[in-house]
């Protein structure tokens, strides 16, 4: 299979562990949350200790990773503002599905914060409409996403 | 992570007895499905 990451073809199979594994992860930790929520009620408070615990854990491997770049290095300010808003957007991302947890079901709110990227698509047609072609699959799956979306609203009615 | 929500349905059915009724399953199927479809390769 062709890898545009540019890693070795055998590797495959990691990268799909890993993906699984961020699923596995990712699908989990809305259970998690909602249990927490069930107990704790304060749905800024789960989002407070859950950054703060994703902190604790990146903090190593982020000084580990700053030294690693050698002394007197410095980030490039422009590509730091794009990070900065990639965090800032992920933080958006994740305190609002912590908040839709604390007000709907699991079963309802996984299906809909994981389409996402029907958003990227919405931005590639406003954006990049020059730049990137649109497939069919690609919106035939636009089409899937917003039909389960409505499927799942209309079920809670 | 296109099929989180199957890690979370599945988890949240057996684990914290939520309902899941066929309605809302196929809603779920059609979702992750097309967000395979967006981002697979």
């Amino acid at each position: 299979m062709k890898n545009p990451g540019g890693a070795e073809p055998h590797h495959d199979w990691l990268g799909y562990l890993f993906a699984f594994g961020a699923a596995a992860a990712y699908g989990t930790s809305g259970v998690l949350i909602k249990r927490g929520l069930g107990i704790y009620g304060s749905p800024f408070t789960a989002i407070t200790i859950a950054t703060a615990t994703g902190l604790l854990v990146l903090s190593p491997l982020a000084i580990a990773s700053w030294r690693s770049q050698g002394q007197g290095w410095r980030p490039d300010r422009r590509a730091l503002l794009f990070i900065l808003a990639s965090g800032l957007c992920a933080f958006t991302g994740f305190s609002s599905n912590t908040l839709a947890l604390s007000l709907l079901p699991v079963t309802v709110v996984a299906p809909i914060s994981s389409a996402y990227p029907l958003v990227t698509v919405i931005l590639v047609l406003i954006f990049l409409r020059h730049h990137e072609v649109i497939s069919w699959r690609t919106i035939l799956g636009a089409a899937l996403i917003v039909s389960g979306i409505i499927l799942i609203a209309l079920n809670r009615q | 992570m296109a099929t989180a929500p199957l890690f979370s349905v599945t988890l949240a059915v057996l684990f914290t007895g939520e309902h899941l009724t066929l309605p809302l399953f196929l809603g779920v199927l059609l979702t992750v499905s097309g967000v395979i479809l967006i981002v697979r390769r």
